[in-house]
C-alpha cells in the first residue's frame, strides 16, 4: 500500500542512500527524467539528474546535507535545474526529507517540474522590463520587490539598489512622513486608479532632485500576500508644455487687448476729428479743417504702421529663407531710404563706420528689421535739446561673430526701466505716440531666431545697442529649437 | 472754472478742447501729458498764486508715470485739499484698472472713450 502511494504519488520522487545511489525512484519521476527505472535504480547516483555544469559539486553538497540532515527545501534562494536523459534542463523545485532505517540513512526527495511556474514568471519579467514605463512592485509593507530598467534610469539608482528599500525612498521629502498610510490606505480598498488625482505629483531621484509624475496604481493578489504595481511616468515635458502654453495664451490675450486698443485709440481720433473738420466747414473755419486733416493723415499713417509691426511680428515666426551673404552696405541704404521721413522731421543724421572685412551670412529680412527698428527707434528718441542729432550703425568682427552697433545721443532710457526695454508695448517717453511698443521685441525676437544676442547701455547721453550675431551659414534655415524661443512666440497659436 | 487734462494722447485733448470751448463757464485748461508732467503744472499754479484747478480729468495708461502713480503723489501733493478727479476710461484699461482709480476718494466720476460733448460737460457739471 505504502509502495503503492510513492509509486503513484504526483509528484516525482527519489529516495538515495548515503552513497548517493538512486534506490527507488516513481512514475512522476520516470516521467520527468525520460530514464527507465531499471537504468537508474541501484546502478546510478543522483548526479545523474543533475546538470553537468553542477555535476562535479553535487557529491560535496550532499555530504554536507547528510552530516546535518533536516527537512528543508533544497537549493534554496536559488534557481535549480534537473537533467533529463535527452540532455535538457528543466526548472525544478526539490524537498528534501532524511529518513533512517536499520541499513543506514536515506534521504527522500521531491522534485517539482516548475517550468510552467518559470515561464509564467519570464512572460510576468519580460512584460514587466518592456512596459514603456517605469514599473515598481512593493509588498504589502510597502517595499520595494521588483523594478525594471526604466525605473533605475528615471530614478538614477541601480538596478540592485532599489529591491529591499521602502518606496519612500522615491518619495520627495515632505511627503514621506504621510505615504505609508496611503500605501496601507489603498491595500485596504484596492482597485487599479491614478495616484493623487488632479494633483503634480512629485518623484525623487537618487540625487534628490524631483520631478513630476503620473503614477498608476494596480494591485496584484500573490501566492505569498498583496503587492501593488505602480507604472511611474515623468510628465516632466507635460509640465513643462503646459506651463508654456499658460503663458503663451496670458501672452495672446495680453496683445490682442492692447493691440486693439491701439488700434482703437487713433480710429476714435479721427473719427473726431472728422467730426470736427465737417462743422469748420461748416462755421468757414478752413484752417482748421486743414490742421484737423493733417492730424488725419498722421493718425492714419501711424495706425498704418501699427499693422505693419503686427504683420512683421507675425511673419517673423515664419521667416525659413537661407543664409546669404548679407550686403550690409545695401542694408543700410534700404533704412536711410524707409527712414528718410522720420529722419528729416526729426534732424537727425544717419552715420555709419563699417568695418567689417568678410560679409555677413546670415537672414537678410531679420537682419534688416533689426537694423531698421533699431535706427528707427533711435531716430524717434533723438533728444531735441541736443545740437546735433545722430544715430549711428557700426559694424565689426570678433571670432566668427558679426557685431552690429546702433547707438544714438537721444534721450535714453530711463535706468527704472532697463528690465522691461525688449518686453511688448513699452514705450518709455512722453513721445510715446511715435512707437507701436513692438518694435524691440521684433527686434529680440529675429535677433534670437539667428542665434544672435544684443544688449543694450543707455543713460542721458544715449544709447546704444549692441547684437551680435554668429557669422556662419549653418544652421539658420532650419527653425530654432523649442527651447530657445520659448518665450517669444505671442501670435503663434 | 478751470480745468486740468492728463493725457498723453493730444488728439483726444485736442478733441476735449474742442468739447469745451462750447462749455460757457469754462476758463483756463491746463494739459499736461503724463503723472509728473501734470504735478509739474500744479506745482506751477502753486507757485504762480493761482490755486488748484476746479477739476482734474485723468488718463491712466500713461508713460513716464502712470495715473495711478499720479493719483498717489497728487494726494501727498494736495495736503487735504479736494481737486476732483474724473477717471477718462479708455480701452485699454482693465476692469481691475477701473476699480483700482475709483478706489482713490478723489476720483468722484468717470468718462468713457469716445466721449461725447454732452457726457462730458454734464459730469463737469455734476463734480
Amino acid at each position: 500500500m505504502l509502495r503503492e502511494a510513492f509509486e503513484h504519488a504526483p509528484v516525482a520522487m527519489i529516495v538515495v542512500n548515503g552513497e548517493r545511489i538512486i534506490q527507488m525512484m516513481n512514475d512522476e519521476a520516470v516521467r520527468l527524467f525520460g530514464y527507465a527505472k531499471d537504468e537508474l535504480v541501484g546502478r546510478a547516483t543522483i548526479e545523474r539528474l543533475v546538470p553537468e555544469a553542477s555535476r562535479s559539486k553535487h557529491p560535496a553538497l550532499v555530504g554536507g546535507y547528510m552530516v546535518q540532515p533536516a527537512h528543508r527545501a533544497m537549493g534554496k534562494g536559488r534557481n535549480l535545474f534537473g537533467q533529463r536523459k535527452d540532455g535538457t534542463l528543466v526548472p525544478i523545485e526539490v524537498g528534501l526529507r532524511p529518513f533512517q532505517t536499520e541499513e543506514g540513512l536515506f534521504v527522500m526527495s521531491s522534485i517539482i517540474d516548475i517550468s510552467e511556474r518559470q515561464r509564467a514568471e519570464d512572460r510576468f519579467r519580460a512584460a514587466f522590463e518592456a512596459a514603456p514605463n517605469a514599473m515598481i512592485m512593493v509588498d504589502q509593507t510597502g517595499t520595494i520587490v521588483l523594478t525594471n530598467d526604466q525605473t533605475t534610469q528615471l530614478f538614477g539608482y541601480e538596478a540592485e539598489e532599489l529591491a529591499g528599500k521602502p518606496i519612500e525612498a522615491l518619495v520627495p521629502e515632505e511627503s514621506r512622513g504621510h505615504h505609508p498610510q496611503w500605501v496601507q490606505g489603498f491595500l485596504r480598498n484596492p482597485r487599479p486608479r491614478a495616484m493623487g488625482t488632479g494633483r503634480v505629483l512629485k518623484a525623487r531621484r537618487k540625487d534628490g532632485s524631483l520631478f513630476p509624475v503620473e503614477i498608476g496604481l494596480r494591485p496584484f493578489q500573490g501566492a505569498d500576500g498583496s503587492y501593488v504595481i505602480s507604472s511611474v511616468v515623468d510628465i516632466s515635458e507635460i509640465v513643462r508644455v503646459r506651463e508654456r502654453l499658460t503663458e503663451r495664451n496670458e501672452e495672446l490675450e495680453q496683445f490682442a487687448y492692447r493691440t486693439s486698443h491701439d488700434l482703437k485709440a487713433p480710429l476714435i481720433s479721427i473719427q473726431g476729428l472728422s467730426r470736427c473738420i465737417a462743422e469748420d466747414i461748416a462755421d468757414g473755419e478752413t484752417g482748421e479743417a486743414t490742421a484737423n486733416a493733417q492730424k488725419i493723415a498722421a493718425l492714419s499713417g501711424r495706425l498704418q504702421g501699427l499693422i505693419s509691426d503686427i504683420l512683421a511680428l507675425m511673419k517673423s515666426e515664419y521667416i525659413h529663407e537661407p543664409a546669404k551673404e548679407v550686403d550690409f552696405r545695401r542694408i543700410l541704404e534700404h533704412a536711410q531710404e524707409s527712414l528718410q521721413t522720420l529722419l528729416r522731421e526729426h534732424d537727425v543724421s544717419l552715420e555709419s563706420d563699417l568695418r567689417h572685412s568678410s560679409e555677413l551670412h546670415s537672414q537678410r529680412i531679420r537682419v534688416e528689421q533689426v537694423v531698421e527698428n533699431l535706427v528707427s527707434n533711435g531716430i524717434k528718441y533723438s533728444d531735441a535739446g541736443k545740437e546735433r542729432r545722430y544715430v549711428r550703425v557700426s559694424t565689426r568682427e570678433e571670432a566668427g561673430t558679426f557685431i552690429i552697433e546702433v547707438r544714438d545721443n537721444g534721450l535714453g532710457i530711463p535706468t527704472e526701466r532697463h528690465g522691461e526695454v525688449f518686453s511688448l508695448f513699452k514705450r518709455f517717453h512722453a513721445q510715446s505716440h511715435y512707437g507701436s511698443g513692438l518694435g524691440l521685441y521684433l527686434v529680440k525676437k529675429h535677433v534670437q531666431k539667428l542665434r544672435g544676442e544684443i544688449s543694450f547701455s543707455s543713460d542721458g547721453e544715449g544709447t546704444c545697442f549692441y547684437v551680435r550675431i554668429p557669422n556662419d551659414a549653418s544652421g539658420l534655415a532650419a527653425p530654432s529649437s523649442n527651447e530657445a524661443d520659448a518665450g517669444e512666440r505671442p501670435l503663434r497659436q | 472754472m478751470t480745468l486740468l487734462i492728463v493725457d498723453d494722447d493730444l488728439d483726444f485733448v485736442y478733441l476735449l478742447r474742442r468739447c469745451l470751448r462750447k462749455c460757457r463757464g469754462i476758463g483756463t485748461v491746463h494739459h499736461a501729458r503724463n503723472g509728473r508732467e501734470a504735478l509739474d503744472v500744479l506745482r506751477g499754479l502753486q507757485a504762480n498764486g493761482d490755486g488748484w484747478p476746479d477739476i482734474c480729468l485723468l488718463d491712466i495708461n500713461m508713460p513716464v508715470m502712470n495715473g495711478f502713480e499720479f493719483l498717489q503723489a497728487y494726494d501727498l501733493e494736495r495736503g487735504g485739499r479736494s481737486t476732483p478727479v474724473i477717471h477718462l476710461i479708455s480701452s485699454s484699461d482693465s476692469d481691475t484698472d477701473r476699480r483700482k482709480a475709483s478706489g482713490f476718494a478723489i476720483v468722484r466720476n468717470y468718462l468713457v472713450k469716445p466721449i461725447e460733448c454732452e457726457q462730458l460737460i454734464e459730469k463737469i457739471g455734476a463734480a
